[in-house]
């Protein structure tokens, strides 16, 4: 691939991060995957502050390649927004938007124009004069995101945008910036620890495990075959793991009972509970096997009364073969 | 117990300077052509190194701060060792580098025929080298707490270094960089050992009011435990300013 219009990456940061993916313009990619999987290290790499990292292609240019010089951060087009929003904090609201396109060159007035249009898109446009200690939690993290969009970036790079915001705050912010970004022409990046963030706002997931891209593909699909553990555990599905096979069932579909249940000893695992927790109208039970793996299993209240199910309760878990999805992952 | 001991160990002298010092005499000292002198000397070096220190001790805690080169702990070590050096120490080792047949003063002299010592120059020069560690080490810690994060922030929305280190970096290490000034401008203050061995000790050229008060000490002491108050006076006043930082019990 010579020329590409969105992004595409080749990464090869030895011991950090190995990450090949590309991008199509309009693209929200959510980054998935457990601490140090290589999240942020595949967000730094973009946007610059890692020097030489492979290559790296945006909307047609070459910001990084082995055999070149890699481009500056400041001459690369990137937005960035990360957790705890990293607002300059004594300048004001207004100033902090106005900082991009300053740099890139536009007249103080002309910035404050633009920083003033894009607080406004953000609902914030009334606190202009602020500054960032006086600004709430999700006010501040509107800002940021309006600092980033108003330097007109080919990618957008956000960073656990909605961590550390009360639950309100974060579903209403998720809901205007899916808005932002449909209309945002450039790729974005979102690095996120919920499944609500990359299936709401995501076209497509990329799922980091221990420095390598362990499954990308469509939300849905991922969501549906999950190829990691940290996947499955986000989605709420048991996936086991048997060599190149794996196996996925919902929470709901097992059932639980005291005596060993009928059928296949590929579909019955016997175990002790490890925790008891409500899940919507229903308890979801953990259960340690004795074979390994911890499976969930989704119970009414009253079942569970019935059961005495409490932690270190012995119980049988058995799962219908028909609730079973059954598929191979790719080989690596 | 200690801790009281201490503290009476560091009070005790200071009262003492108040309590024995002839008060009366202070407006007449103050009227004397040699301690406005003196004043005034060592107002004009103060700021000058003061000055000094900021034009390029700045960009020297930036560069520690912030670039990763090869050798930056060995020059860190080497800006931090005139901080332990003795000040006379200090004087000799500049003496010998810009005195009339010094390294550098010898070459100087050739060229164009100025000499350093014993020029309020040279009172500058001393003063600048003793308290530039001061100040460095607490711009460079200035810039190390703000955080190399919004720097990067700012190059990502398209800003280059200069514009980065003036709107960014420099106004959030303002604090620091005003703490460096008032440790640089005490310590230019008080210096005495490196000023009076390279600059010497004339009245109306290098003569500062650390020098003269040494001098009076040998003839008259009264007067020179008065000027000695000045300069704490001077030193409270300052110490003053800076209670809203240094002063505030964390």
């Amino acid at each position: 691939m010579t020329r590409h219009l969105g992004l595409a990456v080749d990464l090869d940061l030895p011991g950090r991060l190995t990450a090949r993916f590309a991008a199509q313009p309009g693209e929200v990619v959510a980054v998935l995957g457990p601490n140090g999987a290589g999240k942020s290290t595949l967000l730094h790499a973009v946007a610059g502050l890692l020097g030489d990292v492979g290559t790296v292609r945006v909307a047609g240019e070459t910001w990084s390649a082995p055999d070149a010089p890699a481009r500056l951060v400041r001459e690369r087009r990137v937005g960035l927004a990360f957790q705890g929003h990293q607002l300059f904090p004594h300048l004001s609201a207004l100033r902090n938007v106005a900082f991009g396109p300053r740099s890139r060159g536009a007249s103080a007035r002309e910035s404050d124009a633009v920083a003033q249009d894009w607080l406004d898109r953000f609902g914030v446009g009334e606190l202009g004069g602020r500054r960032p200690h006086q600004l709430s939690g999700g006010q501040a993290q509107r800002v940021a995101l309006a600092r980033a969009l108003a330097a007109e970036p080919a990618v957008l790079l956000l960073d656990e945008p909605f961590s550390g915001l009360d639950v309100g705050v974060a579903t209403e912010l998720r809901l205007e910036l899916a808005e932002h970004l449909r209309a945002f022409t450039g790729v974005t990046l979102l690095v996120t620890h919920d499944a609500l963030d990359a299936f709401a706002l995501a076209t497509r997931v990329l799922v980091l495990d221990d420095g390598t891209v362990a499954q990308q593909g469509a939300p849905d699909d991922v969501a549906a075959r999950p190829l990691t553990e940290h996947v499955a555990r986000l989605v709420g599905l048991n996936v086991l793991r048997d060599g190149a096979r794996l196996r996925a069932f919902r929470p709901s579909a097992v059932g639980i009972s005291l005596a060993r249940p009928e059928g296949s000893a590929r579909l019955r695992w016997s175990g002790r509970v490890s925790s008891v927790s409500r899940h919507g109208d229903a308890l979801r039970v953990q259960v340690a096997t004795d074979a390994g793996p911890s499976l969930i299993a989704d119970v009414t209240p009253d079942a569970a009364v019935e059961l005495g199910l409490a932690p270190d309760r012995e119980v049988w878990l058995a799962v219908k073969a028909t609730a079973v999805d059954e598929y191979g992952a790719p080989v690596a | 117990m200690p801790a009281a001991l201490a503290a009476v160990f560091l009070v005790v002298p200071l009262v003492a300077l108040v309590v024995d010092t002839p008060w009366s005499d202070l407006w007449t000292l103050l009227g004397t052509r040699e301690v406005r002198d003196a004043l005034r000397i060592s107002a004009l070096t103060s700021a000058a190194t003061v000055g000094i220190c900021v034009l390029v001790g700045t960009p020297l805690a930036w560069l520690l701060a912030r670039v990763d080169f090869p050798g930056r702990s060995v020059l860190r070590a080497l800006v931090v060792v005139p901080l332990v050096l003795p000040p006379v120490v200090a004087g000799v080792a500049l003496a010998s580098a810009l005195g009339r047949n010094g390294l550098v003063g010898g070459t100087l002299r050739d060229l164009t025929g100025l000499t350093i010592p014993f020029t309020m120059t040279a009172v500058v020069i001393a003063h600048a080298f003793v308290a530039m560690p001061f100040f460095v080490l607490a711009v460079e810690g200035a810039f190390r707490s703000t955080g190399a994060g919004y720097d990067a922030v700012a190059a990502t929305l398209g800003a280059g270094r200069w514009t980065t280190f003036r709107r960014v970096t420099l106004p959030l290490a303002l604090p620091g960089l005003l703490a460096g000034c008032a440790l640089a401008w005490a310590r230019s203050l008080g210096e005495f050992g490196a000023t009076i061995t390279f600059a010497g000790n004339f009245p109306g050229t290098t003569q500062t009011m650390p020098s003269l008060i040494y001098t009076e000490l040998q003839g008259d002491v009264e007067v020179a435990r008065t000027l000695s108050l000045i300069l704490l006076l001077v030193s409270v006043l300052v110490l003053g300013a800076m209670r809203e930082r240094w002063l505030r019990v964390p």
